[in-house]
């Protein structure tokens, strides 16, 4: 294989002698009114039909035959642009893309197929805002959830399990900085904030090596870059959240700014919380935030400079209290929990052909459980007690890429990432009498080394390898893994638009979640991988097959993997995470589980026309094995549905008005039911034996949503939109989970009992503003 | 401010219950055996069957004509007999042995044959001081008078791991009722939870309540603990209790009595895990714990104690 490999290099290289007349044109494409730089722009030779993409910071290399060919500059939504007579033009090119009208039909003539690896998935911040979501909250993870081989949780999560794989399991990147927490109030919407993003893209087959670290899948979240030609901004109103974005140059055309601020309207909840006063009473509040800013400054035509950051925070609180007499007591148990993350990142056109970027990288997920007791007694002296937890994790890193374009039919990607981890696994501060303190000292580094090699390589008019490969080392305590991980992509194109794929990856995960099985009300523990506790890994294959019909915009993709995971930990049934203590637990949990998953996933999309959308199908089966669970037996994962279906489109009515709507079909997910009841003298009811682990099924989950959205000029000609809509039209009773109750019967008269499911989300109407000036 | 009100109505006007027909397996009938087998007292075990998860409870899971029999260090002991008394009752004289292990087998007719795994009845009694102050003001409830109660274990109390058990019962003139050991919040065993649980325990017959006059069972919270969590010697196991009865005028309790006791670990975790299964909304988030039976063929539990009961001074 590696012969065949040097082989096929040495006669891409020996080509590129041979045509040694040739003209190599790079440049970045950038959006024309507001100066974002455009990812995934396709940069083409028109006669040729030769063409590449700009990479994440808009940048292209691009070799054509002579200079009488001309250049085709295209972007989804936005009018192309061609290039000709070079012979005037200096490189690197600065092309700029305009929107195209609403009524402007931009064709598509080549599939985004042809050139992304198996399983990856490039979806538009325009098409996320424009689903319809519970409460009218755009969340970029529910859309994604919307897509072949992900689902969501229980109703109204927005943890993904992608491939059967679980939340933790994927790689959550912004701005290329790793966020661990990626939920609010309890997984109904994600951290991230839709206004302050550019764009989404989805990796969950064949990885490039120059992402590792998660078994399931990458998610890529890019924040915009600010306006650097007017200074602007957009102010949402809506039922849950209330957001703010402000943007403009700091010196025009040449440096911009973004910040985005996003406040949860339940933070107005202390303020009708009963006040405290004489008696007895309960106080809980909880509130949120999510703060992204970010500045660049391209300090000439090849340098740029970008600095992000994001903070992002839950805190809820309960606390019991009482005032008689003139003492007060107060019990108050909290969570808090979130994420702060920087990148700092500083990007170089070294020459036509070789572009590099280096990123230093903070991110730190804080996860506390906060015990408190206060007693204020005139006379004595004030009793606090206090017990706080932590499962944090802390990352400072840095990452170098360099991108190497020898010719159109050889990309090469190279680099190495480096992070320091600090982790805090259950560090405990506390003033009980005997309990020790280690919150400052308790935390438990690790190092992750990986160096990375990416290759595109044509091996001919139809046929492409992507080969990689990436090699990690990971040191814990006294421990070092090595661990290769070989990338390999297929890609065939065939006649009539036809595309055939495979992939073949292999995945190592060196950071294991404990977590209350991802409804994200906090307390998720971020653990490392220890000589107890080995790193996952997980190995996956993939085959594909694509066709596209260009004039009516359809492109359909079929798709069959499977996967294989070994060295998952579970935690056993009953375990408290507060007993759970810094020194033992990689005792505790349960280590050396085996998965196995495979499915088939179908879509068809339509990006053409007024009418669009797309619609997704998979069928899947996702297994655990644990010695310690279920007798040692296979058993389903909790989320693993075998049937998932959704229906995603929206309608263009005029220049002013969009219908939306969007259908979701899954099999209900796998759930613990009782296979016996029995009696006991000490209990007058009956109590419920529980053997097999998931060895029932919730009923099937289904729901339509629709949305319809106005757009508005208002005052001074300033754009808005308004957006409402229903969530659960045909109001279905979808259950949240299952309990049993007990049932007097009178004719005969005996007891029942009867199995009942609690639903939470009946139809709900949404309506949300957006004005942008 | 006008959205939240209305976002919270929404919700919590949202919540539905709806009946559910799923398919749920069951194996069929099988032996329930229940008992705790107590040093120093006579034999008592209930035999009764178990029945589907779902539906009508049966009227009658009593098995009259059980065979249960008794096994005491490896060789078969007493045939126990069906009591006149107690319906699902099976009973002997026999008075069990501390240090001795014991199996139980029962069948009947159309049930599978179920035995127990062997139930060591523990030997050694926990040695403790303990230390009472009357109404003292800190407390968890500031409108009814606490006693603070310190409990020193001695060091040689935690050199091996076993599991402790605590039920307080106080006497009044006309009534008898358990009181409730409310840990102090300085209490480590208390604040660790896989060092401690509760259960619930029948203290006397069905009788006619004093106060009420209607037929119940008194039945008193036990609290299990964990040797291994003991504090040092010079470290109280720290509780409020109550002295006095609820009901006006309250009444000072002529004597309180501890049940201090020693018993298996098989009690102590299938305490652990009905108190800690999860209830309505957990279920959300908390899968249902296996059952824990050491009945082979069969549900149920056989556990043994040793008690000794101290009156407090």
């Amino acid at each position: 294989m590696i012969r065949l490999l040097l082989v096929t290099v040495l006669l891409i290289f020996f080509n590129e002698l041979a045509f040694s007349q040739k003209l190599t044109i790079s440049g970045t494409v950038r959006d024309a009114a507001n100066g974002e730089i455009l990812i995934g722009a396709t940069v083409s030779d028109s006669l040729a039909q030769d063409g590449v993409q700009t990479n994440a910071y808009g940048f292209f290399s691009l070799d054509i035959p002579s200079k009488d060919h001309s250049l085709k500059v295209s972007f989804v939504g936005y009018a192309p642009v061609y290039i000709r007579d070079f012979a005037q033009l200096q490189f690197p090119l600065n092309i700029k893309l305009s929107q195209a009208n609403l009524l402007q039909e931009v064709k598509i003539t080549e599939s985004k197929h042809l050139r992304s690896p198996i399983g990856s998935l490039i979806l538009p911040m325009d098409k996320i805002k424009a689903i319809p979501a519970l409460l009218g909250e755009a969340d970029v993870l529910k859309a994604l959830s919307l897509t072949p081989g992900i689902s969501t949780g229980t109703e109204g999560s927005a943890g993904l399990y992608v491939r059967g794989g679980t939340p933790d399991q994927n790689l959550i990147l912004l701005d290329e900085v790793p966020v661990y927490n990626v939920m609010h109030l309890g997984g109904f919407f994600s951290v991230f904030n839709p206004s302050s993003l550019k764009s989404v893209e989805l990796y969950k087959g064949a990885f490039p090596a120059r992402y590792g670290g998660r078994l399931a899948s990458v998610i890529n979240l890019t924040m915009k870059d600010g306006n650097n030609k007017k200074f602007g901004g957009e102010v949402g109103i809506g039922i849950l959240n209330q957001n703010l974005t402000l943007e403009g140059p700091i010196i025009k055309n040449k440096a911009s700014f973004i910040v985005s601020g996003r406040v949860s309207t339940l933070g107005l909840s202390s303020l009708i919380a009963s006040a405290k006063r004489s008696g007895y009473g309960e106080t809980r509040k909880y509130n949120f935030y999510d703060l992204n800013a970010k500045i660049n400054y391209q300090l000439n035509k090849t340098d740029q400079l970008f600095l992000s950051f994001y903070s992002g925070y839950d805190r809820f609180s309960y606390s019991d209290w009482s005032a008689t007499k003139g003492r007060d007591t107060e019990t108050t148990v909290g969570q808090n929990w979130g994420n702060t993350t920087g990148t700092l990142r500083y990007s170089k056109v070294f020459s036509q052909k070789l572009f590099a970027r280096i990123a230093l990288l903070y991110t730190k997920y804080n996860s506390q459980f906060i015990n408190n007791f206060d007693d204020v007694n005139p006379g004595q002296e004030p009793v606090n007690y206090f017990r706080n937890i932590n499962a944090g994790i802390e990352d400072i890193g840095s990452k170098i890429q360099f991108d190497y374009f020898p010719n159109n039919r050889f990309t090469l990607k190279f680099g190495l990432d480096v992070v320091r981890h600090a982790f805090s696994p259950f560090a405990t501060k506390s003033n009980y009498n005997g309990f020790y303190d280690n919150f400052d000292t308790g935390k438990l580094p690790a190092t992750q080394l990986d160096a990375f090699v990416d290759s595109d390589i044509a091996l001919s008019s139809y046929l492409s390898l992507n080969a990689g490969l990436r090699y990690s080392r990971y040191q814990v305590r006294n421990r070092t893994f090595y661990n290769p991980e070989p990338r390999i992509g297929l890609s065939w194109n065939l006649p009539y638009h036809w595309t055939l794929k495979s992939g073949l990856s292999v995945m190592n995960q060196y950071l294991h979640l404990l977590t209350n099985n991802g409804y994200g009300f906090g307390y998720d523990a971020w653990l490392p991988s220890t000589d107890k506790v080995r790193p996952s890994r997980a190995s996956q294959i993939s085959a594909g097959l694509y066709k596209t019909l260009p004039k009516v915009g359809l492109e359909f993709s079929l798709e069959v993997y499977s996967k294989n995971m070994k060295n998952l930990i579970d935690y056993p049934d009953g375990t408290n995470f507060t007993g759970l203590l810094a020194e033992s637990w990689d005792e505790v949990v349960v280590k050396n589980g085996i998965g196995r998953v495979s499915g088939l996933e179908f879509m068809v999309n339509r990006n053409l026309g007024k009418w669009n959308g797309w619609i997704s199908y998979t069928l899947s089966k996702s297994e655990r094995k644990f010695a310690e669970i279920n007798h040692g037996d296979w058993y389903p994962m909790k989320y693993d549905r075998r049937h998932n279906l959704s229906v995603t489109s929206s309608y263009t009515i005029g220049e002013k008005w969009k219908l939306s709507t969007s259908f979701i079909y899954q099999t209900g997910h796998a759930v613990t039911l009782p296979e016996a009841a029995i009696m006991t003298e000490n209990n007058s009811s009956p109590k419920f034996i529980y053997d097999n682990k998931n060895n029932g099924r919730m009923p099937d989950f289904h729901r339509l949503d629709i949305g319809a959205s106005k757009a508005l000029t208002t005052y001074r000609n300033r754009k808005a939109e308004l957006r409402f809509g229903f969530y659960n039209v045909y109001n279905r009773k979808n259950p949240l989970y299952l309990e049993s109750k007990n049932v007097r019967m009178t004719n005969p008269v005996s007891t029942k009992i009867v199995m009942k499911q609690v639903s939470v989300f009946p139809i709900l109407p949404y309506i949300g503003y957006t004005l942008k000036f | 401010m006008k959205n939240f009100l209305v976002f919270v109505f929404i919700f919590f006007s949202a919540c539905k219950n709806t009946d559910l027909n799923l398919t749920i397996p069951y194996e069929g009938d099988k032996l329930v055996l229940w008992g705790k087998l107590k040093a120093g007292e006579p034999l008592r075990i209930q035999v009764t069957k178990s029945f589907n998860a779902v539906g009508v409870i049966p009227d009658d899971i009593t098995i009259p004509n059980a065979t249960v029999v008794l096994f005491k260090n490896g060789k078969q002991y007493v045939t126990l007999s069906y009591s006149a008394d107690e319906a699902g009752i099976y009973v002997s004289d026999s008075l069990v042995e501390a240090g001795a292990t014991y199996i139980v087998k029962a069948s009947a007719p159309t049930l599978p044959e179920a035995e127990s795994m062997p139930v060591l009845v523990p030997a050694e009694l926990p040695e403790v001081t303990i230390q009472r102050t009357r109404n003292v003001p800190s407390g968890i409830d500031q409108d009814f008078p606490q006693d603070l109660l310190n409990l020193y274990f001695t060091e040689q109390s935690r050199q091996t791991e076993q599991y402790f058990t605590l039920l307080l019962i106080n006497y009044y003139t006309k009534d008898t009722t358990s009181t409730s050991l409310n840990g102090t919040p300085d209490n480590m065993l208390v604040q660790e939870e896989d060092c401690h649980t509760w259960a619930t325990e029948k203290i006397l017959s069905p009788r006619i309540d004093p106060i009420s006059g209607l037929m119940n069972t008194p039945k008193a919270s036990v609290f299990l603990m964990n040797s291994k969590c003991l504090p040092s010697p010079e470290i109280p196991v720290a509780f409020y209790i109550y002295s006095q009865s609820f009901k006006t005028p309250p009444e000072t309790a002529l004597r309180t009595d501890l049940k201090i006791g020693v018993t298996t670990k098989e009690a102590f975790d299938y305490a652990k895990l009905e108190y800690d299964q999860p209830e309505g909304l957990d279920l959300l988030v908390l899968p249902p714990q296996r059952a824990i039976t050491n009945i082979k063929n069969g549900y149920g539990l056989i556990s043994a104690s040793n008690e000794k009961t101290i009156t407090i001074p």
